[in-house]
């Protein structure tokens, strides 16, 4: 599941560092050009398995819904802020934890754009910091849902 | 033995009463349901062809055959029993496998049952089952998310779009709260005030802690039959099952643009559309209200009210038990409590007893045909999986 890097462990299952920065990873098929995440080896449209690509997923989106927890989840400190990020350009939807949200009355608000990045997200009960992909809320409206969003 | 298709009828219903049973398992919890449910149906362990048991099976004596174990202690061995495991709608997939295997004339007498031990304290896997998020450990559990923030996600939507006020999720809870008060089986029996739950503790904003239900303990059971067994069962009306409907999530990687997909629309278009019924033919509705803002989505999901005009359909009091189409008149999972797999079979408990008119003060007056909507697990913004059945008194 997770590999020591720094002594940390990373769940580099769904994600890459690149020098470019992380880049979250997915599939998408070369027939259908649906994306999907975390990786699939067979595209659930098309039901073939020749078709489908390492594809890594758009850097930048914005949030559907979100909520605060104050309530305490394994590892993770209280409040923590999470949510589901829309990937436009990958016509997309995944679930995840925010970073840089506070103050929460100017960050958090559905249609706020955010960046992809990667930091320790929780520690595991013997110690272990976990790391994560996590979406950065850049503090300004996107304009890229204006069409079609409920 | 029955006939393929046959009509099928719920003859006895059985449950403890839901609430925290520190120093019950599995077993003991399921004999006492079991127990009821025959002794209201007049039905001996010979009658029983087939039993079937849901459970998520968060308690030690119920990771493995649940079901013999636990029907064991009514004296139900030798025959085929089967366990489900669906997440919180376990309990009303028991109850579905069951009226299929009678109506596929295979068995004329089955048992459904559902139980969840909560609260014991060897309940370490209740953490674990926190990290599951709802259904998908891997992707979504290990990164916070949990079932109140499923729901509190949803609230935002809402309350964003102008289709609810803060106040409306208080309202459920008032009224759940209330018609608990009513239930003697029901896991709280205390009312409550708008203000009290919009002054509880945070847990997933905007939900607070009466926003959500609480850790049950119990079991319930339920004895069916086939219209030829029918006449072996006469302690009580009948109570025919028109339908029961089952349907999977499709996720919101299949319709990007929406969290929370149509899972209980379909559900329940599917359950009106085999039944020959409408929501207008509703007489009252027992839905998973696991969050308030659960029965609001399934207020209009259930085909209510347009999903815009939800708050207020719920501000003018149409889903209280002298409203228009009460819902969740026994206290609901807010009230009664959600033991994960008894909670279907505790549901159809109350179904059938208001539609003996045995439900006490809290009869809907009247009632004749009811709505069941019974939900479970969650996994890339969408429902795992929800039932739908609609039953009738068939005297």
């Amino acid at each position: 599941m997770g590999e020591t890097l720094k002594g940390l462990l990373v769940v580099e299952k769904f994600f890459e560092r690149t020098p470019g920065g992380p880049v979250l990873v997915g599939s998408k098929c070369e027939v259908c050009r649906r994306v999907w995440f975390p990786k699939k080896k067979v595209c659930p449209t098309c039901f073939r398995n020749d078709t489908m690509v390492v594809h890594p997923l758009a850097r930048y989106g914005e949030i559907v819904t979100y909520s605060i927890s104050h309530m305490s989840h394994i590892g993770i400190p209280t409040p923590y802020a999470f949510g589901y990020v829309y990937l436009p350009d990958d016509d997309i939807t995944i679930y995840t934890l925010f970073k840089d949200w506070q103050p929460a009355e100017a960050k958090l608000f559905i249609g706020q754009q955010l960046e992809l990045c990667y930091d320790v997200f929780r520690e595991d009960p013997w110690g272990n910091r976990i790391i994560g992909y996590m979406y950065r809320c850049l503090g300004t409206r996107s304009h890229i849902g204006e069409h079609g969003r409920q | 033995m029955g006939k393929p298709g046959t009509d099928v009828y719920v003859v006895g219903v059985g449950m403890t009463r839901f609430g925290v049973h520190i120093d019950r398992d599995v077993r003991d919890l399921c004999e006492e349901a079991l127990f009821e449910a025959m002794q209201d149906a007049g039905a001996y362990p010979d009658d029983i062809q087939a039993g079937y048991i849901g459970t998520v099976g968060l308690a030690w004596d119920a990771p493995i055959m649940a079901g013999q174990i636990a029907f064991e202690q009514v004296g139900i061995t030798g025959i085929p029993i089967t366990r489900v495991e669906n997440a919180c709608g376990s309990g009303s997939n028991a109850i579905r496998e069951a009226w299929l295997a009678i109506k596929s004339g295979e068995y004329d007498v089955a048992l459904a049952c559902g139980v969840e031990c909560m609260n014991r304290p060897l309940q370490d896997q209740i953490p674990r089952f926190a990290m599951f998020g709802g259904g998908d450990a891997m992707m979504e559990g290990t990164m916070g998310l949990f079932p109140p923030g499923i729901f509190a996600m949803v609230a935002q939507q809402y309350l964003s779009a102008g289709w609810i006020k803060r106040e409306d999720l208080a309202l459920i809870a008032v009224k759940n709260a209330y018609h608990g008060s009513l239930n003697p089986k029901a896991h709280f029996q205390r009312t409550l005030t708008v203000e009290q739950v919009l002054e509880a503790r945070m847990v997933c904003y905007p939900l607070g802690l009466l926003d959500c239900c609480p850790m049950t303990d119990g079991a319930a059971a339920i004895v069916m039959c086939s219209k030829e067994a029918l006449p072996r069962f006469k302690r009580h009306p009948p109570v025919r099952i028109r339908t029961i409907t089952q349907v999977s999530g499709t996720y919101c990687q299949a319709n990007p643009r929406e969290f929370v997909a149509d899972t209980v629309v379909r559900a329940a278009q599917e359950a009106y559309r085999k039944s020959g019924l409408t929501p207008e033919d509703m007489d009252f509705v027992e839905c998973h209200d696991c969050f308030t803002m659960a029965e609001i989505v399934h207020t209009h999901d259930l085909g209510f009210c347009r999903k815009e005009d939800v708050g207020r359909f719920i501000r003018e009091g149409h889903t209280r038990l002298d409203g228009k189409i009460p819902f969740s008149v026994s206290g609901g999972l807010m009230s009664k409590g959600h033991p994960l797999g008894a909670t279907g079979p505790g549901q159809y408990n109350e179904m059938v007893l208001q539609l003996r008119g045995e439900a006490g003060k809290r009869q809907v007056r009247g009632a004749r045909v009811g709505l069941h909507e019974n939900g479970g697990g969650f996994r890339h913004g969408d429902t795992g999986i929800v039932c739908v059945s609609i039953l009738e008194r068939a005297d």
